[in-house]
């Protein structure tokens, strides 16, 4: 027995991806909700991205053009499993960087900064399906409350922590609603990406392998953070002290959400694009001639690609 | 430009797969490789594990995984699930009985003389934790030589294969409630449908007969402590061989396709007021695995009662309550979830330090004195 | 065929001259089609490169159909031997996962609507009607234009539909008045596909 006798085409047998496929559609009937399915192991651990890989690999087809990220980067080290595992259990799809050339993208902890399209779609992992979690640890009780879209109790939570800190403290992973009803564990995206979800021009696909659930946000749908009127909603502010937007050091972009880290030299805290394709097509078309914005690039990475040439 | 902790995974990866790999075989000329027929008889509890949360009866490739993994059992069961995921269901089997074991051990706690004899068979229950010093430097010589003496000294046997289980004559007398057959058509296949909550008790027995060896034994122990009261008895355990028999796939015709070591346990537990009408019984729980595993069937079966009591009456404690104990039994969901704590979460934790930040400003703002000039 | 689906690249060796819509490879494509179809409601998908000399109605089918499906073949739109390929339990429309109806005869099922905590028990009804377009002029009774909103759709678009009966939309309206009940709607016709998940609305125009 050698290894590749054990795999086919997307790794998967045809009726595990026959499941899922199904699964998919349900979850892009009902908006948000959280669809069970039966989830198989992978050959890597629950909670490196088995429910976006499972999708990933149940969708693609021969000749499509996957992109893999996490924290934003194609290199990190589970991008660079992920993808790669891929590319030896679907031979014939082609892999990029380039997220204007992506037909799917599968990603962790991030949508990219540049705008998907009506032609992509995006997976998303997710370790935590469900929002109600923090309120309600039985899942046959949660179940009630979002059939009922009864996010009262979670409501209560959010309005403790204006009580207590002034503002809601949920970093990533905020809840959010979507076509007025169902309220999704967004996956742990930061507040910065969570207005994209809103009116996508992509379809977005969540699936939470260990928790055997697939969710979806499907284009020209609503999604909507939980918030009240008084209080705002509030992405990631990247403002320094003197006011004014902190820029990526390498790129110098103050459009993207930055990484800080601690320049092991000079002892400073300096800034980063996470998106890593964004920051390097940035860069290059910043040194092509000024481009100042996000809707430009796409554009602006052919000529980069042209000139590069 | 540093980008050292996100950039260079390819890399990365295929480094530490090759440290991985040279400590495996690090012996070098003094090494001898391991094969997996070794694995299969002299770690032989070990691979029994592996098979049984692996859920896929493949006795090679269990010693494969458990070779490959370097004896991690959570790992070794995990290659083995994956595998499993490569495969289509193809077939039902009729449901067996354990009465068909063909048995290697068999004993009761709760009758001195059963029909057909206690027989202790392969056991440590009863020997000594001492260091064996002589197994240090056991001879290939010394080594062959036990298993010839044993077969020799065997006398002809004229014992049966099978065995009549205990629990039969309980039930002949009417102290143990009749087999119901749960089972009207299809059973929940756990690797095929998700668990909404409430499960029937056939999902929940097969989400256990595949959990983690110890996080089941933790928490049937919580319940034998005092958070619980089974108070179970040992009605009979069984491990042995059982013949499977799957539908000819021209004829139909039942046929033997192969036989399993399984390990299989029966506990009694103390009877329960009844409801009226009905005399009052002794209450069941059933454990079963692949292998030879015995803490993990009796473990298996004590949930098992106490998941039923959960099940009638409301949980009172955690493992009365189906959600909490058959969502965190799971080894390779548990360990997947935990190993994933690893991996960078540098977006979630920038976007913690922006809520930190701004929920500390004030007197308490953060120090500036070390934030660079960024361009 | 065995039991194992056959990826395209086996079928010139086979001599089961089965039809390309039972091969991996085509129900991939034409999942992705479905996917764009329920996920952008009025969006129409072509199907014809795939279809071999199968209809569009036993390729959806095909697609999604294995041994843990349950369906109806309402109308006795797919045959004998195309059903028994898909390998589907046969039950009655009212517990049936898919079920399998000709448009151009009145309404005459009850597909489940899931329950408020599992809505996606639900019923999806594959409806077979003459023309699917992005505009029309009716010419005939059974000719009929939609106007549709909702998740997916950027705005309004709007959808000619040939053949289907006029109790169909009422039915639908009936069905997915409560959600997150509700019934999901595959429309085909002999070339193309178009999806009415549950929350679409439809405006008859015509």
């Amino acid at each position: 027995m050698n290894t590749s006798e054990a795999t086919q085409f997307g790794f998967l047998d045809e009726f595990a991806k026959k499941e899922i496929r199904r699964t998919v559609l349900k979850a892009i009937a009902i908006p948000g909700y959280q669809v069970p399915y039966s989830s198989r192991e992978m050959p890597m651990g629950r909670g490196f991205g088995t429910g976006g890989l499972q999708l990933t690999l149940s969708i693609i087809g021969r000749g499509q053009t996957l992109k893999v990220i996490d924290q934003g980067s194609d290199d990190s080290v589970n991008a660079v499993n992920l993808r790669g595992f891929i590319e030896s259990v679907c031979p014939s799809v082609n892999t990029t960087t380039n997220t204007a050339d992506a037909d799917l993208i599968q990603s962790r902890h991030r949508i990219p900064e540049l705008a998907l399209t009506e032609n992509q779609v995006l997976v998303l992992q997710v370790p935590y399906p469900d929002p109600l979690v923090i309120v309600e640890p039985s899942e046959e009780k949660r179940k009630i409350m979002h059939g009922e879209a009864d996010y009262s109790r979670l409501l209560v939570k959010l309005y403790e922590d204006i009580v207590h800190f002034d503002e809601v403290t949920i970093s990533h992973r905020y809840p959010t609603c979507i076509n007025g009803h169902y309220v999704i564990d967004p996956s742990p995206i930061p507040r910065y990406d969570v207005p994209k979800l809103d009116q996508s021009k992509a379809l977005v696909l969540l699936g939470a392998g260990r928790e055997k659930k697939i969710y979806a946000v499907p284009p020209f749908t609503d999604a909507t953070p939980l918030v009240f009127d008084d209080q705002p909603f509030h992405i990631e502010n990247f403002i320094d002290q003197d006011g004014q937007r902190r820029a990526c050091q390498q790129c110098g972009s103050t459009e993207s959400f930055l990484d800080e880290y601690m320049d092991a030299e000079t002892q400073t805290l300096v800034f980063q694009c996470s998106d890593t394709d964004y920051c390097t097509r940035y860069l290059s078309s910043r040194n092509n001639g000024a481009l100042h914005s996000n809707t430009e690039l796409d554009n602006s990475a052919e000529a980069v690609e042209l000139a590069n040439d | 430009m540093s980008y050292v902790a996100i950039k260079g995974g390819g890399t990365a990866i295929s480094g530490a797969e090759a440290v991985l790999e040279f400590l495996r075989c690090r012996e070098g000329d003094e090494g001898e490789s391991v094969s997996v027929n070794a694995i299969e008889h002299q770690l032989r509890f070990l691979q029994s594990r592996v098979i049984s949360e692996g859920g896929v009866y493949h006795p090679k490739l269990a010693s494969l995984a458990i070779k490959q993994s370097l004896g991690d059992t959570l790992e070794a069961a995990f290659a083995l699930r994956a595998y499993r995921s490569t495969k289509p269901r193809l077939l039902e089997s009729p449901t067996h009985s354990g009465g068909e074991l063909r048995l290697i051990r068999r004993i009761s706690a709760s009758f001195k003389d059963i029909i057909g004899g206690q027989m202790l068979g392969p056991s440590t229950d009863y020997s000594l934790r001492m260091m064996r010093m002589e197994l240090l430097n056991e001879s290939p010589e010394q080594f062959k030589q036990v298993a010839k003496d044993w077969l020799q000294s065997m006398p002809e046997s004229d014992l049966p294969d099978t065995f009549p289980k205990v629990l039969d004559a309980l039930r002949a007398e009417g102290l143990l409630p009749d087999v119901t057959s749960e089972r009207d058509g299809v059973p929940f296949d756990i690797t095929r449908e998700p668990l909404v909550f409430p499960v029937p008790r056939s999902a929940a027995l097969s989400t256990m007969a595949r959990a983690e060896t110890g996080s089941m034994l933790g928490i049937a122990y919580s319940n034998m402590r005092g958070y619980g009261d089974i108070h179970p008895t040992v009605a009979e355990l069984r491990v042995g061989y059982l013949p499977v028999m799957l539908p000819h796939p021209i004829t139909g015709e039942l046929t033997e396709v192969g036989e399993i070591l399984m390990t299989e346990c029966e506990i009694v537990a103390m009877f329960e007021a009844s409801e009226e009408g009905h005399k009052p019984t002794f209450k069941l729980g059933y454990g079963a695995c692949f292998g030879h595993n015995e803490v993990k069937a009796i473990s298996m079966a004590i949930l098992d009662r106490s998941l039923q009591v959960g099940m009638e009456h409301g949980p009172s404690n955690p493992s009365e309550d189906p959600e909490f104990v058959l969502l965190h039994i799971d080894g390779v969901d548990s360990m997947g979830f935990c190993s994933h704590y690893k991996m960078p979460h540098y977006v979630t934790f920038q976007s913690d330090m922006d809520r930190l930040r701004s929920t500390r400003k004030g007197p308490t703002k953060m120090s500036t004195s070390n934030v660079g000039a960024s361009k | 065929m065995s039991y194992d689906l056959l990826s395209n690249a086996d079928q010139e060796s086979q001599h089961y001259h089965l039809d390309s819509i039972w091969y991996a490879d085509t129900q991939n494509e034409i999942f992705q089609s479905l996917m764009q179809a329920m996920s952008r409601p009025g969006s129409i998908h072509n199907l014809e490169s795939r279809l071999g000399k199968s209809n569009t109605v036993t390729a959806v089918l095909a697609t999604l159909s294995d041994a843990q499906v349950t369906a109806c073949n309402h109308d006795s739109l797919i045959t004998d031997e195309d059903w028994s390929l898909s390998q589907c339990q046969t039950v009655s429309a009212d517990k049936a996962g898919y079920i399998v109806c000709d448009g151009s005869l009145p309404c005459s099922i009850n597909p489940s609507q899931g329950s408020l905590v599992s809505p996606e028990l639900s019923g999806t009804v594959i409806v077979s009607v003459k023309k699917l377009a992005n505009e029309l002029t009716a010419t005939s009774q059974d000719d009929r234009l939609w106007r549709l909103s909702g998740p997916g759709v950027d705005g309004v678009i709007d959808v000619g539909v040939s053949g289907i009966d006029s109790s169909w939309i009422h039915q639908r309206e009936n069905w997915n008045s409560e959600f997150p009940l509700g019934v999901d709607l595959i429309v085909v016709s002999e070339t193309s596909v178009l999806a009415l998940p549950r929350t679409t609305k439809v405006e008859c125009l015509t």
